[in-house]
């Protein structure tokens, strides 16, 4: 698989390490020259100097080939949001995951069509809401795309709905919902 | 008209001022409140804050403007900021300055409206060294 990982910070650097040693085809872009040099120095001439959002500077990684993946985890969610969006709409690159910085950025993202986007701090949060479940209810996964959320919901023994399938209970239909019943822990 | 003017540097305080001369019910976005000096005698609104924060356009009411100039120091935040106030809050007239030609153009081309300064120097600049009364020597090359 062919790669192009723009920004070189510890995110950066860390999947261009891992995504070399599973024997994959790599371009890491980076900005700042003293950063540069020093993984220059470690990964050798797979690094590559310049702002991933200047189209010469993505051409010059491949992105005409085009990658498989474009990975854009800079620490500016508005050079994330424009380095995925040339590589999807300019290129043609099938699959772009963004890093949202700020997690009140997220909506950015959302109405410009960034569907895959990972944010360190929300998911720290839900892990966070996991010890801590508010209404009852544990996020365990969201899933933007598809306009889904799996939950974690304990029945109590006495209640109504305990005993029963989830497609056995008449819950509000006020949105569409697609229910699905869990392995139970218990 | 409501205008949203967001970046109040050179630039856009000067396109602030002229449209409130011209009528427009104007305010202006900037995080450096220092901003203010360069509008003079300002009567209009002023917002302090990043253009990059959904809670600033709402206070400058991006919602109700019928237009909006984008020009913030960085062509990554006016890309992503202009297509926010067409996408989400639906401004009708949305018109970024994006310094770099090739991003101004690939941005042009999905229906952004936006200007690009720097092609405008590279032309004008052309242009005036070929109105000179020179003629080149020998051929490129």
């Amino acid at each position: 698989m062919y790669a192009i990982v723009a920004g070189g910070g510890k995110v950066g650097a860390n999947i261009t390490r891992s995504l070399v040693r599973m024997g994959h085809e790599v371009t890491l872009v980076e900005q700042r020259r003293d950063r540069f040099e020093q993984l220059e120095a470690e990964l050798g001439p797979i690094v590559l100097q310049g702002d991933a959002t200047e189209l010469h500077v993505l051409e010059r990684a491949g992105i005409a080939r085009p990658p498989e993946i474009v990975l854009a985890v800079t620490g500016d969610d508005e050079d994330n949001v424009v380095i995925s969006q040339l590589a999807k709409e300019g290129y043609g690159v099938r699959k772009a995951i963004a890093r949202v910085n700020d997690p009140r950025n997220q909506p950015y993202f959302d109405v410009l069509g960034i569907t895959q986007t990972v944010c360190a701090t929300s998911g720290l949060l839900g892990l966070v809401e996991h010890e801590v479940p508010e209404h009852g209810l544990v996020k365990l996964l969201e899933l933007r795309g598809e306009g889904l959320e799996l939950v974690e919901l304990l029945v109590p023994p006495d209640a109504p709905a305990a005993g029963k399938r989830v497609a056995g209970i008449a819950l509000p239909r006020r949105r569409q919902a697609r229910l699905g019943d869990a392995p139970g822990r218990g | 008209m409501k205008a949203v003017i967001i970046g109040c540097g050179r630039v856009g305080a000067s396109v602030a001022k002229q449209l409130f001369e011209e009528g427009w019910d104007v305010t202006c976005v900037d995080e450096d409140e220092t901003a203010l000096t360069r509008l003079g005698d300002w009567r209009g609104g002023f917002v302090i804050g990043h253009g990059m924060d959904l809670e600033i356009l709402d206070r400058a009411g991006v919602a109700k403007a019928d237009a909006a100039v984008v020009a913030t120091d960085g062509d990554n935040s006016n890309i992503v900021i202009g297509q926010i106030l067409q996408r989400r809050y639906g401004v009708g007239c949305v018109v970024v300055r994006v310094f770099d030609p090739r991003r101004a153009d690939f941005y042009a081309q999905r229906g952004l409206r936006t200007v690009c300064p720097t092609k405008t120097a590279i032309a004008t600049l052309a242009d005036i060294v070929r109105s000179c009364d020179a003629t080149p020597v020998g051929t490129p090359g």
